[in-house]
């Protein structure tokens, strides 16, 4: 193995054992523990979101549509049947999958940005029907998962943060591997050359309309299941937020092009940044000025695309080649 | 003038096709037919409907109406990506490299219709040897090439498909004079090792030069066929094209 190889394996290694010893020195209810969940699953997330809109830039804006159905479904089966999460969240997996497939159907064949137009109408049209149907889903109050402290395993419930904290964690790196499983197969290399010429892929033979359609499943049964550990380490969740745009689709977009789309270690370094900024920003500032991380969300979208549009990763990945470079001389 | 492709094996036949973007046609049926060994050229002014033309073939236009016939297949209801997996490779006018893949990988994309890897590695060797200039350049990116390796690195990528007909759209455009040159040595090697060759050319002269037959298209229709040899001395192609 060459040093560069070596480093690539070594490095993510690390990071991952620093993330299982950290919780340990931590409160296990306490705030910190909670925000590194918040981070785990939001790179998880962005990870989820990258398989389609960073390898083949097909930048969606409704993905909390997935992560809603997920968490809807098993909350609801859970609640209504007592159903285990463990066997509710394949449910949502299935149901999430069937909606991307009836909208990838007319959205596919769209390009940019009337692509993430029909994505992000998509969304709210999930959250529209999860306010209305309020027999199903509770309406506007929002929907609580019942506690079941008895039941241990079965209900995905635990006393303290720390094995959801776990949980997030298995689920990051089981996303992570998905993700870097494709982008280095020859899935993954179609996909890539959709987002470089999409017209010289379909002249070379790639089934430009299958391969996408693939990869949006394979993100919507991730973002999903995702969908259902969030219902689950929050207890309560009610359709504005969890089928939020600014909340859920653009936060997840936005990890990913800050950290580096199309990049394993994009959506890492995009949740390192983006939760512990929000976190300090609701703290400092509190909700006294309604909206504001929204419209911080959409000023720092506008600043990266426009100094950077490779993200954050490109950063360190130009210092590396400087410190290269200077060993060489 | 009407030449009959009735005693020779016909590879590619267009018959009546009107085909365009929207609510109007660009092309007024068109016909047109390339034997199999053969090298066509399509010449004629900016906007007379080559590229068109060549878009309707491999199944990147919406709309299109009359008749495709590949080795007697219909080409008007499939998908590009069928098209391509019949073995025609259109390299697009504009070198639509894939900028972000090094030329290994660019190369390597044109070749997924390849069963095995061997067979993979064998058309790889022969795009080498047309193009030795790619093998030296590898590893590099192809978004930092020049126009005319780009060029290289786009047919070469059609070339991996191992095609039995290259469709080769505007490839001299905006290359110096030596590329160009160069480049169309390269086209006549490949109609040598038995591809069957069409190509779109706004260079009249070396696009005659090339080829053995061609058709001159103008308004979206044809307007002059005949042997290449032929329009090279023909007085409307002489004044209207050549300058002569």
């Amino acid at each position: 193995m060459t040093r560069a190889e070596t480093l690539s394996i070594a490095l993510p290694a690390l990071v991952v054992l620093a993330l299982i010893i950290a919780p340990l020195g931590l409160d296990p209810y306490g705030y910190t523990l909670r925000i590194l969940c918040l981070m785990l699953l939001f790179c998880a997330m962005g990870q989820a979101w990258n398989i389609v809109g960073g390898l083949a830039n097909q930048i969606s804006l409704g993905h909390a549509a997935y992560f809603g159905i997920g968490a809807y479904s098993s909350t609801i089966l859970f609640g209504s049947f007592g159903l285990s999460p463990l066997i509710g969240v394949f449910v949502g997996m299935a149901l999430a999958a069937l909606f991307a497939l009836v909208l990838s159907l007319p959205t596919l064949r769209l390009k940019g940005h009337y692509f993430a137009l029909a994505t992000l109408a998509a969304g709210e049209v999930a959250r529209v029907v999860a306010n209305s149907w309020t027999s199903l889903t509770g309406g506007p109050v929002g929907i609580s998962v019942p506690y079941r402290p008895d039941a241990g395993f079965w209900a995905l419930q635990f006393q303290t943060v720390l094995p959801n904290y776990y949980l997030f964690l298995g689920a990051m790196v089981l996303v992570s591997l998905v993700f870097w499983r494709v982008q280095t197969s020859a899935f993954g290399y179609r996909l890539r050359a959709i987002k470089e010429n999409e017209t010289a892929a379909e002249v070379i033979g790639v089934n430009t309309y299958r391969v996408k359609l693939h990869a949006s499943l394979l993100s919507a049964v991730l973002t999903a299941m995702l969908g259902t550990l969030y219902a689950q380490f929050q207890f309560f969740f009610d359709p504005d937020t969890i089928f939020g745009v600014a909340t859920i689709s653009v936060k997840m977009a936005l990890i990913v092009i800050l950290g580096g789309a199309g990049r394993l270690y994009g959506p890492w370094i995009g949740a390192a940044v983006i939760i512990p900024l929000e976190e300090m920003a609701n703290s400092y500032l509190g909700n006294s000025i309604a909206g504001l991380s929204q419209f911080a969300y959409g000023v720092l979208l506008i600043v990266v695309i426009l100094l950077n549009p490779r993200g954050l990763i490109s950063l360190f990945e130009s210092l590396r080649d400087r410190l290269k470079r200077r060993q060489r001389a | 003038m009407q030449a009959t492709a009735s005693h020779t094996d016909v590879l590619l036949e267009i018959g009546e096709l009107t085909a365009g973007y929207g609510a109007q046609p660009v092309l007024h049926g068109i016909s047109l037919h390339v034997a199999r060994h053969e090298f066509v050229a399509v010449i004629g002014a900016n906007t007379a409907g080559k590229s068109t033309l060549l878009r309707a073939i491999s199944g990147l236009l919406p709309q299109c109406r009359g008749r495709i016939a590949f080795e007697g297949r219909d080409l008007t209801r499939m998908k590009a990506h069928q098209i391509a997996g019949l073995g025609i490779a259109h390299v697009p006018e504009g070198r639509h490299v894939f900028p972000e893949m090094t030329v290994e990988e660019n190369l390597r994309m044109g070749a997924f219709s390849h069963a095995d890897r061997g067979a993979v590695q064998q058309a790889l060797e022969r795009v080498f040897e047309l193009f030795p200039r790619l093998k030296e350049r590898r590893a590099q990116y192809a978004g930092s090439m020049s126009g005319g390796e780009q060029q290289m690195v786009a047919v070469g990528r059609g070339m991996m498909l191992e095609p039995k007909l290259l469709i080769l759209d505007e490839p001299s455009l905006g290359l110096a004079p030596m590329v160009v040159e160069e480049m169309h040595q390269r086209f006549l090697d490949i109609h040598r090792s038995g591809v069957t060759v069409l190509l779109v050319e706004q260079n009249v002269s070396l696009a005659l030069h090339s080829a053995e037959r061609a058709y001159v298209m103008a308004s979206g229709a044809i307007e002059i066929e005949g042997s290449a040899r032929e329009l090279l001395h023909d007085d409307r192609i002489r004044k209207a094209y050549l300058g002569i």
